[in-house]
């Protein structure tokens, strides 16, 4: 009976806890306030300050840092031109785009025209069931980069502060 | 009359020889679950970023974003070098069990984090074996120890007829203490994030294990001190008194529950707060006791004990203390630092009858835990720095456990420490392994207080091996 008790209560507790400060993405309608605290918070939010970014930590920052729910998607090419002594950086972008990923376009059912500028999910399963749409463009990479492209590990501390805020609208998606 | 003395005196040593020793047993922390944490000298409260946190700090669990599935064996290797009667004996015992298993899952979120998973964590090891011999020049024995309270010398012919026995020490004595048996716990957590960087998170733990106590003692006569003396007068054949034989299995099956609160605040890359509340644990024992004993004669006769007189099975609780364990973890450039504190009051550990032991003998065991145990302040300190290009890390330990008997010097605090390696391969799969080693002083009584005592030095090797997939 205990156990039954343990295991009921851990089974609704991500419902309880829901709506605290973290919001649990079930696809469901938001409202308008939420939506905006939301946004404003991903804005402020620095994802160059998680424990494990930065060159210092090489391959394990995405496996801190990356969720699943993310895909990656690295761009921002730098060949630095032909000359040998500039150095390339290879940056991936955890970054929402926020032309195909607005979240208000959750609030089920505005924006639901079907023109599909702004219903994507932020999944990348590009699950359907919800009326969205994901969008997960091609990676690019650099030609003359070595990097494999699929780490967040730029190779300067100006990728660190990078790995989460970058402005260059490549998507997170 | 002494007979009725000795009947009841029997049950209370016999059937019920639970000791402020077995709550002990269970209130100690284990030596740590997980290659990484162990690496780190279990000071993991500020960090628990992966499966070992529902173990350690389930708030750290709330900073997974993937899904992870780990798991890890571990090797002990436990060495005691007894000192009794001025004579050394080493003896060692090994352990292999399941370390840990993990399973987590990050629910997908718009915002914060929450993440719920299951582990299994290894608890206690109770592995271990002693071996000593020695000649006890003094005029105690366990026979005569014995006599005061059980019938086992009388029906021996160690005694005459009104349980008076003429032997007074001067004994060799010899044995050995076999342990063994673990426990661990299934684990369901939950941890969220309930503010920007405050994390949350709820352990709910359901354990079981076993233990095992082989205890083997020997008393004999190499001197003849008594050969001529007809110990039970009217038995001419126990005028050559040769050996004293005392065997004594101790069997536990043991399932528990427990509940941990954590909470861990991140300061930017810079630092993490964690704090953790363990609420007191029960542990339901249901044990089975049981003795044999002979003695043996220069005549060649052997005179044993009806061990089914001398069965019993009790089910009772012990309910462990509180815990609270605060600690910080530092980030500097690839260089982890962690440290944290432990406090537990081992003076709160009770006993609860369920059948068999009887209200008055739990009160004076309960009395007993309080007066002789103490509250201490345990210390973790890790370090972990990552090798960046080639994905691999180093890591190094150090922490004690203290004695948690009043008046112990610090020689019996537990002392260990630990190194650890890790290695990451394709993103997604860490390996991990981890070594440490312990040492520290304990002494054991065969009977009486100070009367024929093994001092003891033991030392713990102990290996873990961990792999985790994250995806």
């Amino acid at each position: 009976m205990k156990k039954l008790k343990f295991l009921l209560l851990l089974m609704i507790m991500p419902f309880i806890l829901s709506g605290c400060y973290t919001v649990v993405d079930m696809g469901q309608p938001l409202e308008e306030e939420l939506i905006t605290e939301i946004e404003k918070d991903y804005e402020e939010t620095d994802y160059g300050e998680s424990y494990y970014s930065g060159s210092h930590y090489g391959g394990y920052s995405d496996y801190y840092v990356l969720p699943w729910w993310y895909s990656i998607t690295p761009v921002t090419v730098v060949s630095g031109g032909s000359s040998d002594d500039t150095p390339t950086h290879t940056t991936v972008v955890r970054k929402r785009d926020k032309e195909s990923l607005n979240l208000r376009n959750r609030d089920g059912g505005r924006n639901s025209s079907g023109d599909g500028t702004g219903s994507s999910a932020t999944r990348s399963s590009g699950n359907n069931s919800s009326g969205t749409t994901a969008t997960t463009p091609t990676p690019t990479k650099s030609t003359s980069s070595n990097d494999s492209g699929g780490r967040s590990s730029g190779s300067s501390d100006d990728g660190k502060k990078n790995s989460g805020r970058s402005g260059s609208g490549g998507g997170r998606k | 009359m002494k007979k009725l003395l000795v009947i009841s005196l029997l049950f209370a040593g016999i059937g019920f020889g639970q000791t402020v020793n077995d709550a002990v047993r269970l209130a100690l922390p284990g030596f740590g679950s997980g290659a990484r944490a162990m690496g780190m000298g279990n000071a993991f409260v500020a960090m628990s970023d992966d499966g070992l946190g529902m173990n350690y700090n389930p708030a750290g669990i709330a900073l997974v974003r993937r899904f992870e599935l780990g798991g890890g064996f571990k090797y002990s290797n436990v060495q005691n070098n007894s000192t009794f009667f001025g004579n050394q004996l080493q003896a060692g015992n090994t352990s292999a069990n399941l370390d840990n298993f993990s399973l987590l899952f990050p629910i997908p979120t718009l915002r914060g984090s929450l993440v719920i998973g299951t582990s299994y964590n290894a608890q206690h090891d109770f592995t271990g074996k002693m071996d000593f011999n020695g000649y006890n020049r003094g005029n105690t024995s366990m026979i005569q120890d014995l006599n005061d309270y059980s019938e086992i010398p009388f029906e021996l012919y160690l005694t005459d007829d009104d349980y008076n026995t003429k032997i007074n020490g001067r004994l060799n004595q010899a044995g050995s203490r076999l342990q063994s048996g673990s426990t661990g716990v299934w684990n369901f957590s939950v941890g969220y994030e309930a503010y920007k960087n405050l994390f949350l998170g709820l352990t709910l733990g359901l354990g079981n294990g076993s233990y095992e106590n082989n205890y083997d003692y020997h008393e004999t006569d190499p001197l003849g001190v008594y050969t001529g003396t007809e110990l039970a007068p009217g038995n001419s054949f126990t005028n050559d008194f040769r050996r004293f034989s005392y065997k004594t299995l101790l069997n536990w099956d043991i399932s528990f529950y427990e509940v941990k609160l954590g909470m861990l605040y991140q300061v930017k890359d810079l630092a993490r707060v964690g704090l953790t509340i363990e609420l007191p644990r029960t542990f339901t024992i249901k044990e089975r006791y049981g003795i044999e004993a002979a003695s043996y004669w220069g005549s060649g006769r052997e005179v044993s004990i009806d061990p089914e007189d001398y069965k019993s099975s009790v089910e009772y609780e012990i309910s462990t203390p509180f815990k609270f364990t605060g600690g910080v973890s530092f980030n500097v450039r690839g260089l982890i630092l962690s440290a944290q504190a432990s406090f537990m009051d081992y003076s709160q550990a009770k006993f609860k009858d369920i059948s068999g032991l009887g209200g008055s003998f739990v009160g004076d065991l309960n009395k007993d835990v309080q007066s002789s145990l103490r509250a201490v302040l345990n210390y973790n300190f890790g370090a972990e720095y990552t090798v960046p290009f080639v994905d691999a890390r180093v890591r190094a330990g150090y922490f004690t456990q203290k004695s948690p008997y009043k008046d112990d010097p610090s020689d019996y605090d537990k002392k260990f420490v630990t190194f650890g390696l890790g290695y990451l391969l394709d993103g997604e799969l860490s390996f991990d392994v981890a070594y440490m080693y312990g040492w520290w002083k304990d002494f054991g009584e065969n009977y009486g207080f100070a009367e024929s005592r093994t001092l003891q030095d033991i030392t713990l090797h102990s290996a873990v091996f961990g792999v985790s997939f994250r995806f």
